[in-house]
């Protein structure tokens, strides 16, 4: 269970009526059980922060979260940031292309949260399983961007 | 920056906590400026290795991060390119990265007598500056402060 890891050593002083006094800003973090983790622009369509944001997520349930929840987020772009691995031996970043929702009969009907590449793999869990056989009614719950242009005009 | 937001605190209790240390499940990011994820191996209180994973906003904290740590080995160096916003509204979709193999300490060439840090990536290029951009004619640099693979950098070269 990847977390970002914040000390007091590594927070930079921004005045409160720049970022809101509930903020606090860092130049360092510690990633704590290092497994996959997301970056991701969302827009947000309405409110203060109406616009373009870039956050980090460290748990799945939270992209999901974003977009469905209060936040009401628009996915623009999601990358999974994944540790290296003994075989590959460095960090991947791989492009998403939507986030899919189904459930894990093997699992006592769970929720399954996957992510479908922009080369069409599937994958699921911070440790980027392969997508069990035993999930079914996969729906998608939210696209990106780069889903959502035209089939053979991908870069 | 990071920046932390109230809703994605994570309440770990005291006893697991590192001292001093507050836990994020999610952060948000003040601009599209280059930033770098550095994995390093660093000898441990109980004489064993400890692995190590950080984020490091700014060029600057991967040098003084790797002179404050003094590591074992850097067994990773990434730099994180951030699509620019108009870029993903123009949909190209991804995040780039890099692979960087050596930190150096340069003297800045806007003015020489600053001193400044500089990558050469897995290819050799240079890169220097907040886009971590590669730059054709590299400032003289003064000394290797890290190399992936290895530890502290200890010569000074001028090159």
């Amino acid at each position: 269970m990847t977390m970002f890891i914040a000390s007091r050593g590594f927070e930079v002083a921004v005045p409160p009526e720049l970022l809101g006094a509930q903020h606090t800003c860092w130049r360092a973090l510690e990633l704590w059980q290092v497994s996959g983790w997301f970056i991701a622009t969302l827009e947000l369509g309405r409110g203060d922060l109406a616009g373009l944001h870039r956050l980090l997520f460290a748990w799945d349930s939270d992209v999901a979260f974003a977009v469905e929840g209060p936040m009401q987020a628009r996915l623009v772009d999601l990358t999974f940031v994944r540790p290296p691995a003994p075989s590959v031996g460095r960090w991947q970043c791989l492009t998403i292309a939507r986030l899919w929702r189904g459930h894990d009969a093997a699992q006592g009907n769970c929720e399954v949260l996957a992510f479908e590449t922009e080369q069409g793999d599937m994958f699921c869990s911070s440790d980027a399983v392969p997508v069990p056989s035993t999930v079914a009614g996969l729906t998608v719950i939210a696209e990106t961007a780069l889903a959502r242009k035209p089939w053979g005009t991908r870069q | 920056m990071f920046v932390s937001l109230p809703e994605f605190r994570f309440p770990l209790p005291v006893g697991l906590a590192q001292p001093g240390a507050q836990y994020w499940r999610a952060l948000t990011t003040t601009t599209n400026s280059a930033w770098y994820i550095m994995k390093v191996k660093v000898a441990g209180e109980d004489g064993g290795v400890d692995l190590r994973t950080m984020l490091l906003w700014w060029d600057r904290d991967v040098l003084e991060t790797i002179e404050q740590l003094r590591p074992l080995s850097i067994d990773s160096l990434v730099c994180v390119l951030p699509t620019p916003f108009e870029g993903a509204r123009k949909r190209r979709g991804q995040t780039p990265s890099i692979n960087l193999k050596e930190v150096w300490l340069a003297h800045d060439p806007e003015g020489p007598e600053t001193l400044t840090p500089l990558f050469v990536d897995e290819h050799g290029a240079a890169r220097m500056g907040l886009l971590a951009e590669e730059i054709d004619s590299p400032p003289s640099k003064l000394r290797l402060v890290g190399r992936v693979g290895t530890g502290l950098g200890a010569s000074t070269a001028n090159a």
